[in-house]
């Protein structure tokens, strides 16, 4: 027994890997139904690249700037773990549209899938404010007023606009206190929530097997 | 085991597995309201004006003026100063009253127009049309020694 097949066995992996590679695809499947792969690749980049950028990173008002500009210039690698983590989350959320649109052609949301098509929006829709959270980290003009321009679309709620503005900025205005919860967000709340919906996604696909085409 | 004990051991284990259930109800609804108090501020705090200089070769003669105010080493702040007909100065800000864009001064129908969803205030930052209710805010301008001074929240 090799060291792999003593790891595998003693995890109890076994089955489990080899399912992966031993599971039925219908006939007919085309190159469409790579959209999720590809969307779960990207986002494997996010995470990766994410996890070097927050080795450099300062969030505080003082040292945020300061600290991108560091990781620009300075940072070994660092622009180019920039430009991959930026890149990935464009790919991500097109990738993710051109999966929802595949799942809504062939008709793949129809039950027993329908859960997992609510899974897949409300990915979406977190992916969506991990893009809107991660724009503010620069801290330069144009994240600042973005920030502001979009939480302010939140503020103008009737009623209840304003607190739900106090609760997304900490303060009447975007500041410090933002900043650091956005953070807190883009790398802690938001990824694990992520991660927890997409091992539904994928468990569900996994007991219900991809659709058959039309 | 006689059949009374039994009983006991099932209803034994359908009461610990209501406490478990009930514990995780419990926790799932208190973790949203930690999750909003701890989020809302207690007593937040509207930031106060601070003055900044405008330099002499600034002041609009007549009409209006773009004026970038330098705030440190590398941020500048773009407001409009306003020379009115009355010889009166007023400074306004350039955020748009309806969602926070930076407005642009249009100088061939003497307006503003902000960008994002076509709000039009005139030359004094009052609304014509589009989405904004208020006018854009005017800033304190205060003189002191012969030297004007704007004061910005920043
Ligand atoms: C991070 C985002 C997402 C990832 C990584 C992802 C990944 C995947 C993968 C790998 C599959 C297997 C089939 C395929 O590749 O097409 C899949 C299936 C599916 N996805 Fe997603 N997905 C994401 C977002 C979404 C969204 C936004 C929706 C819906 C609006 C959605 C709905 C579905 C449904 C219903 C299936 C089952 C399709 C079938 O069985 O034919 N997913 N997803
Ligand atoms: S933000 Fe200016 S019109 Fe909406």
């Amino acid at each position: 027994m090799n060291i792999i097949d003593w790891f595998l066995d003693r995890f109890r992996l076994k089955t489990v890997h080899r399912g992966i590679f031993d599971r039925d695809i219908p006939e007919g499947i085309s190159y469409f139904y790579c959209f999720g792969g590809i969307a779960f690749s990207a986002f494997l980049f996010c995470f990766i690249s994410g996890l070097f950028l927050s080795l450099h990173y300062i969030p505080s008002e003082k040292e945020a700037y300061q600290s991108i500009l560091r990781i620009q210039e300075e940072v070994p690698l660092g622009k180019l773990i920039r430009g991959i983590h930026k890149w990935s989350a464009n790919v991500l959320i097109v990738s993710i549209i051109f999966h929802s649109i595949r799942v809504f052609v062939t008709k793949s949301y129809r039950p027993p899938r329908e859960l997992n098509w609510v899974v897949g929006v409300l990915v979406f829709l977190i992916i969506m404010l991990e893009g809107f959270t991660g724009y503010l980290l620069p801290w330069d003009q144009k994240a600042y007023w973005a920030t502001v321009v979009g939480t302010n679309i939140a503020g103008s709620i009737p009623f209840v606009g304003e607190t739900i503005l106090l609760i997304i900025r900490g303060n009447y205005e975007v500041s410090g206190v933002t900043l650091s919860r956005f953070y807190s967000f883009h790398v802690l709340w938001f990824p694990s929530i992520i991660i927890l919906l997409l091992w539904a996604h994928f468990h569900m696909i996994k007991k219900l097997g991809i659709s058959k085409p039309l | 085991m006689s059949i009374n004990k039994q009983l006991e051991k099932i209803n034994r284990r359908v009461f610990l597995k209501k406490v478990i259930k009930s514990f995780f109800l419990v926790i799932s609804l208190i973790l949203p309201f930690i999750w909003l108090t701890i989020l809302k501020p207690k007593n937040p705090k509207r930031r106060d004006f601070k003055f900044f200089e405008i330099p002499k070769d600034k002041y609009p003669k007549e009409g209006l003026k773009k004026v970038d105010i330098k705030i440190d080493e590398k941020k500048y702040f773009k407001i409009f100063l306003v020379n009115r007909n009355d010889n009166s100065l007023i400074a306004l800000s350039p955020v748009c009253t309806h969602l926070g864009c930076f407005v642009n001064f249009n100088r061939y129908n003497n307006e503003f127009i902000c960008p994002c969803h076509g709000g039009r205030y005139d030359i004094e930052g009052r609304v014509i049309t589009g989405p904004p209710k208020e006018n854009l805010q005017r800033l304190p301008v205060k003189i002191e020694n012969d030297k004007i001074y704007v004061g910005l929240i920043i």
